[in-house]
């Protein structure tokens, strides 16, 4: 059976835009500029672009899940970015629903694979 | 390294002067990130440079993505309304246009076929664009100020079942064919009094067809209060488009109609009432032809027909603004 390729990747596109946003939050509970944390999540088996996850730093920021400041004593002056307050209640609500969310999906397909 | 530099100002040169500063700063460091860990910390090659930077992918892309929200001069919430409302001008316009130049031909024939079409089709097109433009305009108005048009409640309000928009009570049902009536009226009148106001008299016949138009309107007194006739109908052609977008009389926008009819009154009693508006040349054509006794005065005659409009007008803008006032309150009631 063939699919259509390019509504696999908007679907997945679609799908993943809400994780990163959880993995991101995940780690930033520490300072972390924006290259770091790439590689963090590589290292955790997440592929990132770079050009996706700047933006998103961003846009974390102005809604005010994210603090950012950079640190100019190092040889390459650098952003740093870490959760606020208002984004750690956020997170933890986040996570909640990610989990409920998960549990729902892995129940539907398995019991969609026994009938 | 000049290729980066080329790169970060293709990403941010279209980006708020704001965020432009901190933007290119991130990405400098970023992309010298980038550099470090496929070179390690010796000066990176023009292929490692030209790897990073097709990995960081399209500018323009990256740049969209930095754009918070996506940028419309119409965006999708009122693009059909736009079209709607382009198609019935555009017919309108067309139709008017067409008319004002038969009309334009039977008074004076032009010289040649060339000449008719020409004119024509100079006209059509002239106002054609004129139309086009001030719709488009205004709707990017709206999108600037985030107007969504025909919604209820604004998107953030909290929604109940008692939001649920009544189901319009018979009498209060505008009909769409009306507010569209309405409309090609107010832009034929447009088209009239911008484009053909000389028109307007009385017209001679002799045996070889039409040959003088007498008009009503002394022509450069005409011209001057144009921009009062030209808000007038502006007034009259919003008050179609809400009629329309709403579909049915509220009691807000029963209470615009009555604002709107109080300002067109005003204006039309200033328009009406400017001196030196009449071509004396009408009136004596009267007293000429012997309609009028030589011993009266035509424009003391004319005053008191004029008394009589402003009469009837007010009269009839009072009344259509109080009946659907009323319509409006007595369904309110009704629920």
């Amino acid at each position: 059976m063939s699919y259509n390729k390019e509504l696999l990747n908007s679907l997945v596109l679609e799908m993943r835009r809400g994780a990163i946003i959880l993995a991101v939050m995940s780690r930033l509970d520490r300072s972390e500029y924006g290259y770091s944390l790439v590689q963090i999540l590589e290292n955790n088996g997440l592929t990132v672009e770079p050009g996706t996850l700047y933006p998103l730093l961003r846009r974390l920021e102005k809604q005010g899940l994210l603090e950012s400041s950079w640190d100019t004593s190092e040889s390459r002056p650098r952003k740093y970015y870490r959760v606020s307050t208002q984004g750690k209640e956020l997170y933890k609500r986040l996570l909640e629903e990610w989990k409920i969310l998960s549990a729902s999906i892995d129940g539907l397909t398995e019991s969609g694979k026994e009938s | 390294m000049e290729k980066v530099e080329r790169y970060i100002y293709a990403v941010t040169r279209k980006l708020p002067e704001k965020q432009r500063k901190d933007i290119e700063q991130e990405l400098r460091s970023l992309i010298e990130d980038m550099l470090a860990d496929r070179a390690g910390e010796v000066n990176p090659s023009e292929a490692d440079i030209d790897a990073v930077l097709t990995e960081l992918g399209d500018p323009a892309l990256l740049a969209d993505s930095y754009r918070m929200a996506k940028k419309y001069l119409i965006g999708p919430q009122n693009y059909d309304t736009y079209l709607f409302v382009l198609k019935i001008v555009i017919a309108a316009v067309a139709f008017g246009i067409t008319l004002a130049i038969t009309i334009g031909f039977v008074v004076d024939p032009p010289q040649s076929i060339g000449e008719l079409i020409g004119g024509y089709l100079g006209s059509l097109f002239g106002a054609l664009f004129q139309a086009i433009a001030w719709v488009t305009i205004i709707f990017a108005i709206f999108e600037h100020y985030e107007v969504s048009l025909g919604k209820e409640f604004k998107e953030g309000d909290k929604w109940d079942t008692g939001k649920l928009p009544a189901l319009p009570a018979m009498e209060t049902v505008i009909k769409p064919a009306e507010a569209i009536a309405g409309l090609l009226f107010t832009i034929m009148a447009v088209i009239l009094f911008n484009y053909a106001e000389h028109l307007i008299g009385i017209y001679n016949f002799n045996d070889e067809g039409i040959t003088t138009v007498i008009p009503l309107f002394n022509h450069v007194v005409f011209r001057s209060l144009l921009p009062l006739v030209n808000i007038m109908l502006a007034i009259g052609a919003l008050k179609e488009l809400l009629k329309l977008a709403l579909g049915k009389w509220t009691i807000g926008l029963a209470a615009a109609n009555l604002f709107f009819n109080a300002i067109s009154f005003s204006l039309f009693l200033i328009f009406i009432r400017s001196s030196g508006l009449w071509n004396d040349k009408f009136f004596a054509y009267w007293t000429d032809i012997g309609i009028i006794p030589p011993d009266i005065e035509p424009l003391t005659l004319w005053g008191g027909i004029i008394n009589g409009l402003i009469a009837v007008v007010a009269f009839a803008l009072l009344l259509d603004a109080l009946v659907n006032l009323v319509k409006a309150f007595r369904h309110r009631v009704n629920h």
